[in-house]
């Protein structure tokens, strides 16, 4: 079986619990063994994770971002894998955050019994984590409200386009 | 040292690989003939490193900070800093020794192996030798004369890529505040084309693609461009394409070494073994003919798309994000494939297999250089490879997109930075409210119009910050008479070229600090920032010496400039800038957007990047939508019995400096009088291999242009097209040939006849 799923109620409403999930520079603070990720782009992300004494890096692409419902992702090297988070809205104040791994696409040393036992206790316990990690804040550290379809960005309405020289560059 | 004669070539096979160990130790060979061990270890040590200083050689941009490897450079950005760092130095006794007249006979190989400029020099009225000035006479000089012209808009200040961010902002501050927007840079010489289309069509005129979409993109086009040589660190990162699966089609008149297969030395595969095959699919097109293959390209989609509807173009995206399409598919049915075989040399078989592999392809790059900036119709062909993007929708999603390849390092940053003809009006009335004055209104002069400014009397007085106008530009003789008509000629330059030796009636040598010399001011040590091709803003910070104590700085030279001409007149605080180059960088974070909290941002390791709204799925054009536009079918027009002539760069060349006589990948030593010709050609126009010819350019203004003695040299080049050296042949172009919309010189697509040649010797000439 190369699926890892895990869903977590959390006392927050919908919007403060997905708008956490955009804040990918977070996720070191509830994610075991994510040293660092950057988000140099709205629909790339950079992971750095460690397991013992090896460090991966890869990039990530977020195919499907829509607020307060979903985000999706694949990775664009190695380690391969897909994945999705769903909010479900279960209260004004609780909401059911479902995480979904797909690891078919994982090389043979990933799909190993000891590594996906390993890939599935941090998948729980962050999951868990991040429960802890919001409900502690009781608030998202910040948030993006744009949408991805398919890769392509569609902007935060409340925040517009960023201000950039637009002039013709010779 | 003598002047290399030249006159011996020596031609070899084409190389079908680049880099690995032979462009190692060519870069150590020329860079230990140039400085010492340790120079050479500092400088290469620092080059492109966050702490380090950025690479003046070309625009490609640096990996992630920590994922930059000790040595971050290639064989020819090791060249480039290390003819910097020369031990080697011009003092005044060098300029009693040669007379202007003489220096004027050397070639620009001679002249830059001369070393660095150490001292500011002015030729007075009248004399033909520079003489040694102190810097406050120098630039009060340069001010009276600004000062005595009836109009401000009599002076032309120029600018070549090398400039940093803070001088660029500088003298464009200073030209404004003066009255002028004569503001000509070399990017009207290279990229214009490509900004004007990209304006044009998605609302901003840079590219919108960055390293990490190149890594991951599934198929890559490059187009009129020749990594290998002109931005070998491209290599790297389309190797990181090929090794993630991606795919990689190149479309050149000339199947050049890069383009085929690439050994990375810093990986034992490429040291000891075949390396990595670069090209999948190699489209030797004709000069010229990309605009008919781009076109042929879009109909074979729509075709696909009516054998299967839904199943080729993003229809949501065209739908909702774009608009003209209809207009575009219409006029695109209409295209003959008899008139793009003529334009391309290509089969129609060779571009369907083409078609496939696009459609196999989710997302797509196409890269391009100056293969297509520089013809007359460069402003439709990079319209339709939007038109061509758009299809499918690869604009605005990751790891797709338009990448022009822009070749001087800080070209894309000093355009940023304001330096250009026209600015918008909110660029303008932003800092004329930072300044508190009222910047000009009209538009000045570019490059070309600078030059018949200079021709007709119209401008009297040519400022150059960094590069090599009279080499750079068309037209050499007409470009060097109109220098010559100028009552005064002034050049911040690091080392001589040819450009100091064409004068106007007074003429003034400025010598600068290079990128890689520590930048002393009374505010302590500074570093500049500069942007690179994907729009990454980073601060640079020299680590050598200076060549010499009496160098200042860009931004110090400028400002003492501006001081000595406008004295009060404006609020600007010029002491200040030279003391403190932050003070300009808070001035630049309240004038051009995007750089707010500059200061902060550009100290983090690999700096800032200026997002594009286009990734954002903003089109800032009028509409909000992307453009589909409608291009005529253009080809270069030539005569039986021409050629199409392409300009290029050697291998051992940097912009309109050779550091050798060699070209090593096209298998050319030892002589760049050389004309590269498909042999059918040689044999349909009744020459032979090796023959000597001289190149006559043909136009419809009646003057012969003729560059000669060129040895003929029979070479894979497109049918119908040949290949020489600029600036050698930069005499062939015509200063009125230019690019629509962008006023582009076309230097890569001159017509010219071959003539037998009375000369035996190819000896080096600066222009015929």
């Amino acid at each position: 079986m190369t699926i890892i799923e895990k869903s977590v109620d959390v006392d927050v409403p919908v919007r403060t619990a997905y708008n956490q999930w955009t804040q990918f520079e977070s996720f070191p603070r509830f994610l075991e063994g994510v040293e660092r990720i950057d988000h140099p782009e709205r629909t790339l992300t950079h992971w750095v994770t460690r397991v013992g004494a090896v460090t991966h890096e890869f990039d990530a692409e977020i195919v499907e971002q829509r607020p307060d419902e979903r985000l999706a992702w694949r990775t664009l090297t190695e380690p391969r894998h897909e994945g999705t988070v769903t909010f479900q809205s279960l209260g004004p104040v609780r909401t059911r955050v479902s995480l979904r791994l797909d690891l078919t696409a994982c090389g043979v040393v990933e799909k190993t019994g000891s590594a996906l036992h390993l890939a599935r206790r941090r998948v729980h316990r962050g999951m868990e984590s991040f429960k802890e990690f919001i409900e502690g804040h009781g608030r998202e550290t910040g948030c993006w409200r744009g949408e991805i379809r398919s890769g392509r960005v569609r902007p935060d309405p409340a925040q517009g386009s960023p201000p950039v020289p637009t002039w013709p560059t010779g | 040292m003598d002047d290399p004669g030249g006159d011996k070539p020596h031609i070899t096979p084409p190389k079908t690989w680049t880099t690995g160990v032979p462009a190692v130790a060519h870069a150590m060979e020329y860079s230990l003939e140039q400085t010492s061990p340790r120079r050479t270890a500092l400088t290469l040590l620092n080059i492109n490193q966050t702490e380090g200083f950025d690479c003046p050689g070309c625009a490609w941009p640096d990996p992630a900070p920590g994922h930059r490897k000790r040595n971050e450079y290639c064989e020819n950005g090791a060249k480039h800093i290390n003819d910097e760092a020369t031990s080697r130095r011009i003092t005044p006794t060098f300029f009693e020794q040669y007379s202007i007249s003489e220096l004027a006979g050397k070639s620009d190989q001679w002249l830059n192996q001369q070393g660095r400029l150490t001292e500011p020099m002015v030729k007075h009225v009248g004399s033909d030798h520079y003489e040694p000035v102190t810097w406050n006479e120098a630039l009060g000089l340069l001010a009276e004369e600004l000062r005595r012209l009836d109009s401000p808009d009599e002076a032309i200040f120029y600018t070549s890529g090398r400039a940093s961010n803070e001088a660029a902002f500088v003298l464009q501050l200073f030209a404004r505040a003066f009255g002028t927007n004569n503001l000509p840079d070399c990017s009207n010489m290279c990229h214009e084309s490509s900004g004007a289309a990209l304006k044009e069509t998605l609302g901003v005129g840079k590219g919108d693609v960055s390293l990490r979409d190149i890594h991951h993109s599934d198929l890559v086009f490059l187009v009129g461009q020749n990594p290998g040589s002109n931005h070998p660190r491209m290599l790297t990162a389309l190797e990181q394409t090929k090794r993630n699966g991606g795919r990689i089609v190149a479309v050149n008149p000339l199947p050049e070494a890069g383009l085929i297969r690439f050994k990375y030395p810093q990986k034992a595969r490429g040291l000891i073994g075949r390396g990595t095959r670069i090209a999948d699919q190699f489209l030797h097109i004709r000069v010229g003919g990309d605009l008919a293959l781009f076109q042929a390209l879009n109909l074979l989609l729509l075709e696909a798309e009516d054998a299967r509807p839904g199943t080729v173009l993003d229809h949501e995206f065209i739908e909702n994000q774009t608009s003209g399409f209809t207009e575009f598919a219409a006029h695109i049915r209409q295209l003959s494939w008899k008139d793009v075989h003529t334009a391309t040399g290509l089969t129609r078989a060779e571009i369907e297999k083409l078609r496939d592999v696009v459609l196999g392809s989710e997302r797509i790059i196409v890269c391009w250089a100056m293969g297509l900036t520089q013809h007359k119709h460069a402003v439709p062909t990079i319209r339709e490879i939007v038109n061509f993007l758009l299809l499918r929708g690869n604009i605005g999603t990751p790891r797709a997109g338009a990448c022009p390849v822009r070749g001087h390092s800080n070209v894309q940053g000093d355009r940023t930075m304001g330096i250009w003809e026209k600015m918008p009006r909110e660029f303008m009335d932003a800092l004329g409210r930072e300044f508190s004055f009222t910047p000009p209104a009209e538009h000045g002069w570019d490059t070309v119009d600078s030059i018949r400014a200079m021709l007709d009397g119209r401008a009297k007085i040519f400022l150059g910050l960094a590069g090599n106008f009279v080499r750079a530009t068309p037209d050499s003789r007409i470009t060097e008479s109109a220098m010559r008509r100028c009552r005064l000629t002034a050049h911040i330059s690091t080392k001589l070229n040819r450009s100091h030796t064409v004068c106007g009636e007074i003429a003034l040598i400025l010598p600068t600090l290079g990128r890689s010399e520590k930048d002393r001011q009374a505010g302590g040590e500074q570093f500049v920032t500069v942007e690179d091709s994907m729009s990454q803003v980073h601060a640079s910070h020299g680590r050598l010496e200076p060549a010499s104590r009496m160098l200042l700085s860009e931004v110090a030279i400028l400002s003492q400039l501006a001081r000595h001409t406008l004295g009060d007149k404006v609020d600007v605080p010029w002491d200040g800038f030279e003391t403190d180059y932050h003070l300009i960088r808070q001035r630049i974070a309240r004038v051009v957007p995007g750089f707010e909290n500059f200061n902060e941002r550009v100290v983090r390791p690999g700096g800032f990047g200026l997002p594009n709204p286009v990734n954002e799925g903003v089109f800032p054009t009028p509409s909000g939508k992307a453009l589909f536009t409608t291009n005529e079918f253009q080809m270069p027009q030539v005569p039986d019995g021409h050629l199409l002539l392409q300009t290029m760069r050697s291998h051992d060349q940097w912009n309109t400096i050779p550091y050798t006589l060699d070209d090593r990948y096209r298998g050319i030593h030892g002589s760049r009088r050389i004309v590269l010709v498909n042999p059918a050609d040689i044999r349909a126009l009744g020459l032979t291999d090796g023959a000597q010819v001289d190149l006559i350019g043909v136009w419809h203004d009646g003057v012969e242009r003729r560059a000669d003695g060129f040895r003929l040299v029979s070479y894979p080049t497109a049918r119908g097209c040949a290949a020489a050296y600029y600036p050698e042949t930069n005499v062939l172009v015509p200063l009125d040939s230019v690019a629509e919309i962008s006023n582009t010189p076309t230097s890569k697509g001159v017509v010219i006849r071959l003539e037998p040649s009375p000369l035996q010797a190819a000896a080096p000439r600066a222009s015929a």
